[in-house]
């Protein structure tokens, strides 16, 4: 557990080493960056289940809107505290996650995710549908966490989650669960055998992947301040996709990276409209066939380069080889 | 002369792993040889490797004197060997007429061949040419096995190589594909074949060769085997 | 050492037999691939179960493990009733396995692999020290002789050496008592096959641990099993030592060919 007070600290150190950014950029920068962060929470919750335990689930994003709309919704009809609205949203979905996991248990690949997605598509329909008591497309107004049109608090917020989503993620991937997600990605069969009961932990998988999606769902709806079905089109699951994807499947910090660089060259190119997921698509294909550890893979690649240049920076910047 | 000759031939899937060691057979015109042993003998090894899909390791393999073994499979086909592998072998999407027209790829372009053949094909098949526009997917096990052996007669080969003919089909088809390979050979083409049914493949082969373990432990006429067939499995069961 | 029984091939733990089945029946559509079949093997026996091809064989351990329920019939596992449980509840009770066609965790390191048993146990609360378990995974990677490449990726590895780390890994299962081996030496080089032999024998004899093998190879069943079960379409047909079992008309008779060819998509 030594190691958990030592990740903490850098954890610490990270939020207090980030912190001066709303002090030197733009309001603009400050709010893509809070999105960027969003989006790093949501990416690494999708990751641990379909990177790790081989799930690939077509409903992240449906959960984001899950805890958003479950959030705004009580705390409209039954005038809960915000908090209490997202710890509530968040259960709601962490539920939805448990009852698609269950049907999607004896699923494999192409019927797990369309399964995932007629799920995805039918909670849409429900919210834009069922317009009396969400509004639909009209958009459904939120209170606010902060009060303030400024996304600096926000950005701090959304830093503390990332970062303990980071921290959440790690502890478990690198805990005796990790080793089971990723059996069970290996080979279901050969895990069952070998003892691990295959079905818990493949609900599991989706019952955290849920979670990450709905509290960061959960506290964007209460910082955009409101909420509409358009973020929960197939196209922002496309999205989640390739940040993962370009940023390194089935990697760590993967989806940190590809969060990251993807939400800020797609506002860097919002002139470009539709194009962009164009673009994306691309960039995952050239990826996918040239590069499949994507972008943290060249940026291991450039590291080791480096190392070998200069020498005494060699522990900081190769990837520490695991031992007995 | 014989009709295809195996000499010391070694091969294998896997660097290291010899599943052939050492086979010497050599197959006599117009005959029908049979090839038994137990399982991982090597029979279906011996198959291909005599079809190229693999290629040996040492030894030598000639059709008719000519060496065939370094020969990619459809160059071997040209030539006239055809193999037809275990199971129904068929393009299932596709109608029994195109199976038996891509079973007549390598001799596409002598068009006037390829018609007669086909034609050929379904008169001595008359169950296929019911079905020749139909899709191979309506037909039953023992049709598809008939297609997958007619698609490889298409070509008018010398010999025929035959991999486990009765795996997987009911006693009443397997009679048939016997009696079918029986009229084969009354045509002239020279047959190996492999079977696990040590039974009907004595009953139905002039020559026979036992491997076990990647050698010839025996071979003979049928009448030599015929009656020691009991002696033979015991003995492959107590690995003598 | 845990878990230690009789170190000789008749056992202790327990009168009755540790793998027993009554009437087992298992059918793919219209294939019966296992028809009624009953047999039992005693505590610290290392059993061969062999039978032409598409006689059920790896159907039948497939049932057993678990990975497939049975339509009809009883299985016995060490003492307990385990048709219709899953997998991992047989493994709980000391039973594990090996395939035939190697199943690691590809992306996982050789000693993952072995230490997912132990990581399991944990989820059922067996708890045991890290360094402990750590001891035990190196020996029995040494034991068959794979210690050097404990940090290999196992999708490196080649088919011997998979079968290697899938013996390794099947006896980290806590407590292990009963080992089910599909075809343990397909296609496997023959000093693999040696270190294979090898441990079953040494397991067999230090720990008591009782073995089902499902094999062709009749050399290495001679030298490795007290007695042989041998099954044709989905029965059993015979059951002894390998002199009663290659004597037996039927177990000729059934080699030989009834002519009735089975499906082998149902497995063997």
């Amino acid at each position: 557990m030594a190691g958990l007070g030592r990740r903490v600290a850098w954890c610490a150190a990270a939020y207090v080493a980030l912190g001066w950014l709303p002090l030197v950029a733009s309001e603009y920068h400050v709010h893509v960056l809070t999105i960027a962060l969003y989006y790093v929470i949501v990416a690494i919750g999708w990751n641990l289940l379909a990177g790790y335990t081989g799930q690939f689930s077509l409903a992240q994003h449906t959960f984001a809107g899950i805890g958003a709309y479950g959030s705004a919704l009580l705390c409209l009809y039954a005038g809960v505290p915000v908090l209490v609205g997202i710890a509530a949203g968040t259960i709601l979905a962490a539920a939805a996650g448990y009852g698609l996991g269950t049907l999607c248990l004896r699923m494999r690949a192409i019927y797990l995710a369309l399964a995932t997605w007629a799920f995805a598509e039918s909670v849409r329909l429900l919210i834009t549908v069922e317009y009396t008591i969400t509004r639909g497309d009209l958009g459904l107004k939120t209170p606010t966490l902060f009060g303030t049109p400024h996304p600096a608090p926000y950005y701090y917020l959304f830093l503390a989650l990332a970062l303990a989503a980071l921290l959440v993620a790690w502890q478990l991937v690198h805990s005796r669960v990790g080793a089971y997600l990723r059996a069970i990605r290996d080979d279901e069969e050969a895990a069952a055998v070998m003892g691990l009961d295959t079905f818990k932990w493949k609900r599991a998988a989706f019952v955290i992947s849920a979670t990450f999606a709905s509290v960061a769902g959960g506290f964007l709806g209460h910082y955009i301040g409101l909420l509409s079905p358009t973020p929960m089109k197939f196209n922002e699951m496309a999205t989640i996709i390739i940040m993962v994807i370009a940023g390194g499947f089935r990697t760590f910090a993967g989806p940190v990276l590809g969060a990251v660089v993807i939400e800020v060259l797609s506002e860097a190119l919002r002139p470009w409209g539709e194009v962009r997921m164009v673009v994306f698509a691309l960039l995952v294909l050239v990826i996918a066939r040239a590069y499949p550890a994507g972008l943290l893979g060249l940026c291991a690649a450039a590291g080791r380069r480096l190392a070998k240049m200069v020498p005494p920076l060699a522990p900081i910047l190769t990837p520490r080889r695991q031992e007995d | 002369m014989a009709r295809l000759e195996v000499d010391h031939v070694a091969a294998g899937y896997v660097e290291g792993i010899d599943i052939l060691s050492d086979i010497t057979l050599s197959v006599a015109p117009g005959s029908i040889t049979g090839v038994i042993g137990p399982n991982g003998a090597g029979k279906s090894t011996l198959l291909r490797t005599i079809f190229g899909f693999l290629h040996p390791r040492r030894g030598s393999i000639a059709l008719d004197g000519r060496p065939i073994q370094a020969l990619p499979p459809w160059e071997v086909k040209r030539l006239g060997v055809s193999y037809v592998p275990q199971g129904a072998n068929i393009f299932a999407q596709l109608s029994v007429e195109e199976n038996l027209l891509l079973g007549a790829w390598v001799i596409r372009r002598a068009r006037a061949q390829v018609a007669e053949q086909l034609e050929r094909a379904f008169a001595a098949f008359p169950r296929l040419a019911e079905r020749r526009r139909r899709r191979a997917t309506a037909l039953s096990g023992g049709e598809a096995k008939m297609l997958s052996l007619a698609k490889e007669l298409v070509t008018a080969p010398a010999v025929l190589l035959v991999d486990e003919p009765s795996a997987g089909l009911a006693p009443r088809i397997v009679e048939q594909v016997y009696a079918r390979l029986r009229a084969v050979r009354e045509q002239g083409v020279t047959i190996l074949l492999v079977d696990q049914n040590i039974n009907k493949a004595v009953d139905v082969s002039d020559y026979l060769y036992l491997i076990e373990r990647g050698v010839v432990r025996r071979e003979g006429p049928r009448v030599e085997f015929a009656d020691q067939l009991r002696d033979i499995v015991r003995d492959s069961l107590l690995g003598a | 050492m845990r878990g230690a029984e009789a170190p000789t091939g008749h056992g202790t733990a327990g009168d009755g037999p540790v793998i027993e089945t009554r009437g087992l029946t298992k059918r793919f559509g219209g294939l019966v691939a296992v028809d009624a079949l009953s047999f039992a093997v005693p505590a610290g026996e290392i059993r061969g179960l062999i039978g032409p091809n598409g006689s059920g064989k790896t159907t039948t351990v497939n049932v057993l493990s678990g990975l497939y329920r049975p339509d009809a019939g009883e299985i016995h596992l060490c003492g307990r009733r385990t048709d219709g449980l899953r997998p991992h509840e047989i493994t709980a009770c000391g039973v594990a396995r090996t395939f035939q066609i190697p199943k690691l965790f590809g992306h996982m390191t050789v000693m993952e692999n072995v230490l997912l048993p132990a990581l399991a146990a944990l989820d059922r609360g067996v708890r045991r020290p890290l360094s402990e378990v750590r001891e035990h995974a190196r020996g029995l990677l040494e034991f068959v002789t794979l210690d050097r490449m404990r940090h290999a990726p196992a999708r490196e590895l080649s088919g011997g050496q998979s079968m290697l780390v899938q013996i390794a890994r099947a006896l980290m299962v806590d407590p292990v008592r009963v080992v089910l081996m599909d075809e343990p030496f397909a296609g496997v080089h023959p000093q693999i096959r040696d270190v294979i032999m090898e441990a079953v024998l040494r397991m067999n004899r230090e720990r008591g641990i009782t073995f089902l093998i499902v094999s062709h190879e009749m050399a290495e069943l001679k030298r490795l099993c007290q007695r042989l079960t041998v099954m044709d379409e989905g029965r059993r047909i015979a059951e002894g030592t390998l002199e009663e079992v290659a004597n037996d008309p039927v177990v000729l008779e059934a080699y030989l060919g009834s002519g009735s060819g089975r499906s082998l998509a149902g497995g063997r």
